[in-house]
């Protein structure tokens, strides 16, 4: 995976920029007027209730959907117009279609090195080292021979990472990808991505309704529904209620927001 | 049973079994992995229609069958791609749809029930060295586009909207693909017929399945189970007389059952011993 300079860092250019998007499917509105913008070197969660847009917008911006009106900048290109995919990692909520057909590791995060190195090229000496780099950084080398049809859940999941990072991308979206790991599973899933956004300066937005487990990881949260409700630090999300308003119901976190705080908010703004 | 070497015809048979029996899985394993497998199937329903124009207008069906299938190769695609139709209920409307043209053309023209058949129940036996050119320049044409779209092929089947995302020419690889899959059942139906064709093309992929850990491995053993399977079925069908199509199908569902149930109870007997082992060290 490439590392970022501290320059580089502070000179934080944005990689995604999205200006005015709409999109719906036919006359249901899932987004509208979505204008955000993402710099290297941040660690963004993306939370609302189900049926906000959180996963259509991660699909917008991997070029999966077209806006139906706005523009969507990936590193200073027109999204239409973007071919550099493999620059924008992607681990899907769903990994289950892993266990269906027999396939290695190994085989699974090769095809993420293929995304990057195209249809004309066969996996080189280097290509093959970037493979085991990405499997060695998410603990997967004792593995990588082994049917992932025999994996649990929470290895599957690094796998889709190990598999997205293998192309070396510089912003990883995530998409509920911590869904079905038990609280330690969790914990260690989400602190390997902060691990990767401090020490290797890996963009990360994880889109997750999870406020708990990443209130105290991520820099800022964005609060989706339907169009963005807020936009800033985590902590400030949960003070504020803004989180309780959008789920209208009380969010109380231990150690961040208590019960009072989080019913006060909620009843406000019923 | 060495002395059918001797005979020409029986020679071709076999080679054309053999380049078939590689052939069939290896574009089938792909098939599998997509959920696709009915595909073979529909296709091979439509080149009945392909055949009956043949006969029909005095082209060669060998022409006219590769033509429809690859008309509905593409109109599938094209339907399940930017139509976003379910694709079980896609194939089945092509398959009844290119079964119903074919005999509404068969009906319409009288005088071609023979040749018919033996398209239906497949005529190795009958190969001329022509159709054995044929076979072969198709199959390195097929073999060729599935090594050189190997692990684009691969990352589709495992996941397409990952693939999409992460930038791989699907729209390109997919109309290959389906290109080479029309192919393919078009040889395959010289092989076992129009009724078998898929089973020669899913058959070989299944026992692949059952002994294998890596796509990789699956892939190979596919291929080798194929020719297995096509020459087996040659030599049981000399042996006891019957019509070859049929016998390398049915030889095939007996493998598949015996591995089954072969991995079936080496699955119970590790099951047993890990068991015992975690309570040794349980009671330790």
């Amino acid at each position: 995976m490439r590392s970022y300079s501290r320059e580089e860092h502070l000179t934080a250019e944005h990689l995604i920029r999205i200006k005015g998007v709409d999109f719906g499917f036919g006359r249901n509105r899932v987004l509208e007027n979505i204008n955000l913008e993402i710099r290297r070197g941040d660690f963004l969660a993306v939370l609302g209730p189900n049926g906000a847009g959180k996963t259509t917008l991660l699909k917008l911006i991997l070029g999966l959907y077209q806006p139906g009106a706005g523009v969507i900048e990936l590193f200073g290109v027109e999204g239409s117009r973007f071919r550099e995919r493999h620059r924008i990692g992607y681990v899907p909520q769903k990994t289950g279609a892993f266990g269906e057909f027999p396939a290695t590791v190994w085989e699974i995060v090769a095809t993420g090195r293929t995304a990057r190195i195209g249809l004309w090229r066969g996996l080189g000496v280097e290509d093959r080292e970037k493979i085991r780099a990405a499997l060695s950084a998410l603990g997967l080398e004792e593995l990588a021979h082994r049917p992932v049809g025999a994996l649990s859940g929470g290895q599957r999941q690094r796998v889709a990472i190990a598999r997205a990072l293998a192309a070396e991308p510089e912003v990883l979206l995530l998409d509920e990808a911590a869904e079905g790991l038990d609280a330690a599973g969790e914990d260690s899933f989400y602190g390997l991505l902060e691990r990767f956004n401090r020490e290797q300066g890996l963009t990360v937005v994880l889109v997750t309704h999870d406020i708990g487990a990443v209130s105290r990881r991520v820099k800022k949260v964005v609060c989706l529904n339907r169009c963005i409700v807020f936009e800033g630090p985590p902590q400030e999300c949960l003070e504020n209620g803004k989180l309780s308003a959008l789920y209208r119901m009380p969010v109380y976190i231990p150690g961040v927001v208590n019960r009072r705080q989080g019913r006060r908010t909620a009843r406000s703004r019923r | 049973m060495m002395d059918i070497w001797h005979y020409e015809f029986f020679t071709r048979a076999i080679t054309a079994g053999a380049i078939c029996g590689i052939t069939c899985p290896l574009v089938g394993v792909f098939l599998v992995a997509r959920r696709f497998s009915f595909l073979a199937d529909a296709l091979a329903h439509v080149s009945l229609t392909g055949v009956a124009l043949g006969l029909l207008l005095g082209i060669a069906p060998g022409v006219t069958t590769i033509a429809a299938v690859l008309a509905a190769a593409f109109a599938v695609e094209w339907l399940r791609a930017k139509q976003r139709f379910y694709a079980d209920a896609l194939l089945a409307v092509v398959m009844a749809g290119g079964l119903a043209l074919g005999i509404i053309i068969v009906s319409k023209s009288r005088g071609f029930g023979a040749d018919l058949a033996g398209y239906l129940f497949g005529s190795l036996l009958t190969i001329t060295p022509t159709d054995l050119y044929l076979i072969a320049g198709l199959a390195v044409l097929v073999v060729a586009v599935i090594l050189f779209l190997y692990r684009s092929l691969f990352a589709l089947a495992l996941d397409e909207e990952y693939a999409r995302s992460a930038g791989f020419q699907t729209p390109v690889v997919n109309a290959a693909f389906m290109f080479v899959a029309a192919l393919t059942v078009a040889m395959a139906i010289r092989a076992v017929g129009v009724l078998l064709a898929g089973a020669l093309v899913v058959i070989p992929v299944l026992i692949a399945v059952r002994v294998n850990k890596s796509f990789r491995g699956t892939v190979i053993t596919a291929a080798a189970a194929g020719t297995a399977l096509v020459l087996g079925g040659l030599h049981l069908s000399y042996a006891c007389d019957l019509p070859p199509g049929p016998a390398v199908v049915v030889l095939g569902i007996a493998v598949l059952v015996g591995v089954a149930l072969l991995r079936e109870v080496a699955e119970l007997r590790s099951g047993g011993s890990k068991s015992h082992e975690k309570g040794v060290r349980g009671c330790t």
